[in-house]
């Protein structure tokens, strides 16, 4: 067959990456400003973080922040992968002791106990996905796998006493210090987790527009046919499991030096359940999706506390609406930021 | 690719894949019992069979999706009996399913961009970093789906999510899956299940086209006019066992076919 000839490298991934400016036209388009909502929702917290002296809030932006984080996470293995995991708490856990320990025993700096919460979640997700994807675990029996290992977890963080502290937990721990800063008030801690929080979501928005992510739909969809062209389903099957739990565990991380005091309570498998729901809720494979369902579950359970006899209630209620009325999610079909694979004709403008 | 010369075609010789007495068995179940094939470069070759003859069980045999109790399978002289299904297509071994099997949330171009993502030198890694070498054969990639499409004719729909597209459509979206993986062997199963005449000629048409481009290809087939029209050799299977070889006028004068396949409808036909 006859290939046309290469297009020019200007246009090169033009319909691949978002940008505010159309490559092609130079034009500016209120649609594409559109998609850099996954940054903008961010940088518009950090700018009401600025604003704002109150404890409170300063303290709900950040664990907006850090629950946004487990949650994209997550979201990379049951929206995009559609593996059924029910044990993110684990890797949240493993990514919080992890830190914690590294800094108080071990005297490594945060930034070094950063990396190090995010690669044994990492190292233990590869290895548990590897058998459970082997097995052909799937569905709803990959979720029952999942949970039991978190709870397993939780019995580790409870009884490995030399390490964890077992139930009295790891107490002062300290704040991070990265070249010589010490994050120790609330308003510089909620810029540095929203700072993550940019850089996960660059990878995840990367991850799903170009074709690895690509990949990782169709295996979601059909593994059969995924393979059936050469797609070696297990291992990106097993990457996705092990990409989501080292999100968890930097989570895991900013959360343990945020509330300076561990105990195993706080890795329980109702945090599964709080971030499968900010997940289900934001929309499953939409990552704007993510960010506001972690918004919700974070706010909500606060602004009903002026009712506190209704308030689990209304929780309650409002959540079975959500699954009744808005199964795709409270965003819908609209994927900020996401944009699949189109063809747009052939790159270069062919003349006689 | 091996480029084929007009002689060669008139008088294949050389084997493409062979089953060497393959023997596929559920519990006590014999489905297929063994079993000899050998397909030729560039020909299209038939395999055909009244239901439950054991046909599907051979093609996923063949395509890795069902693990053979005993017997062989060669491919290009190599033996990928205990290959797994995505090794055998990146050697060139490309499939279709009887009962379609697409990613319903993507579109057309999306899918076939999915074939396209074996066959490439840059890993996931260099992907997601957007190296030099990755965006030029992403561009290299997007032009090849473009062309595999416009070759089933799927053009206009490019940008169609494939749950949108009639039945017949999506047949050729999953053969331009197919075809984008760069095959040298395209295994169809019952292509032609559930089309009507209209579609029937269609997917003639470009199995023909995909024939012409040097590919060989398996048919597995019900339809008798799709068979008898378009392919080299038959396969008879009956019962799990292979009961005739040869070309077209041979099987249809063969009277074991005539017996187990063909007679059938005629001896019910006589009796009511």
């Amino acid at each position: 067959m006859v290939k046309p000839p290469d297009p020019p490298s200007e246009a090169v991934g033009a319909s691949l990456q978002a940008s505010a400016v159309s490559p092609r036209t130079g034009q500016f388009r209120i649609s594409s400003l559109l998609g850099l909502t996954p940054w903008l929702v961010p940088i518009a917290i950090a700018g009401f973080a600025t604003a704002t002296t109150d404890g409170f809030y300063l303290h709900l932006a950040i664990m907006w922040g850090i629950y946004s984080i487990l949650t994209l996470g997550l979201n990379v293995v049951i929206g995009f992968a559609g593996l059924l995991a029910l044990g993110q708490a684990a890797f949240y856990g493993f990514g919080a002791y992890a830190s914690a320990i590294a800094v108080m025993q071990y005297d490594v700096p945060y930034l070094g106990a950063l990396l190090i919460a995010a690669v044994v979640p990492l190292v233990i997700g590869l290895l548990l996905a590897i058998p459970f994807m082997r097995l052909r675990l799937r569905g709803i029996y990959l979720g029952m796998a999942t949970f039991g290992f978190g709870e397993i977890a939780f019995l580790i963080f409870r009884n490995w006493e030399s390490m964890t502290g077992g139930s009295l937990g790891m107490r002062a721990i300290p704040a991070p210090v990265i070249f010589g800063y010490e994050f120790i008030d609330q308003q510089p801690y909620a810029y540095l987790v929203i700072a993550v929080l940019l850089i996960v979501i660059s990878l995840v928005v990367r991850l799903v527009n170009t074709m690895p992510g690509q990949v990782l739909l169709a295996v979601r969809d059909d593994e059969l046919a995924a393979s059936s062209v050469g797609i070696p389903t297990l291992r990106y099957q097993v990457a996705a499991f092990g990409f989501g739990a080292a999100l968890a565990g930097i989570a895991g991380s900013l959360f343990a030096h945020y509330i300076t005091y561990l105990s195993p309570e706080n890795f329980t498998s109702n945090i599964s359940i709080l971030a499968l729901t900010m997940l289900i809720v934001g929309g499953r494979g939409n990552v704007v999706g993510s960010l506001v369902g972690a918004a919700l579950l974070v706010i909500l359970p606060e602004a009903l506390r002026a009712l506190p006899e209704l308030r689990i209630l209304t929780y309650g209620a409002l959540l079975m609406l959500m699954a009744t009325l808005r199964p795709q999610g409270i965003l819908g079909d609209l994927r900020w930021g996401q944009n699949p694979p189109a063809w747009t004709g052939p790159e270069v403008p062919r003349r006689g | 690719m091996v480029d084929h010369s007009a002689q060669q075609e008139s008088r294949p010789s050389n084997t493409l894949l062979t089953s060497d007495a393959l023997t596929v068995a559920f519990g006590g179940l014999v489905a297929v019992n063994a079993v000899s094939l050998h397909v030729r470069t560039g020909e299209v070759f038939g395999l055909i069979g009244p239901n439950g003859a054991g046909k599907t069980t051979m093609f996923n045999a063949m395509t890795g999706f069902t693990i053979p109790t005993s017997g062989r399978i060669l491919f290009a002289d190599q033996d990928i009996t205990a290959l797994p299904s995505w090794k055998r297509a990146r050697m060139g071994l490309a499939r279709t399913f009887q009962n379609l099997r697409l990613f319903p949330e993507m579109t057309v171009f999306q899918t076939v961009l999915i074939g396209r993502q074996a066959g490439r030198e840059a890993g996931p890694v260099a992907q997601l970093l957007g190296t030099r070498r990755a965006q030029q054969e992403d561009r290299a990639c997007r032009e090849r789906a473009f062309e595999e499409i416009a070759f089933v004719g799927l053009e206009k729909k490019i940008n169609t999510e494939v749950k949108h597209l009639p039945y017949g459509d999506r047949r050729r979206v999953e053969i331009a899956r197919a075809l984008a993986t760069d095959p040298s062997l395209l295994l169809l199963d019952e292509p032609a299940a559930g089309m009507n005449p209209q579609e029937c000629n269609d997917l003639l048409g470009v199995v023909q086209r995909i024939r012409d481009r040097s590919l060989t290809i398996v048919l597995v087939e019900h339809h008798m006019r799709v068979v008898m029209g378009v392919c080299d050799r038959i396969a008879v299977l009956d019962h799990g066992t292979k009961i005739a070889e040869g070309v077209p006028p041979e099987i249809r004068a063969n009277p074991k076919v005539i017996e187990a396949y063909l007679g059938k409808e005629v001896r019910v036909r006589a009796r009511a």
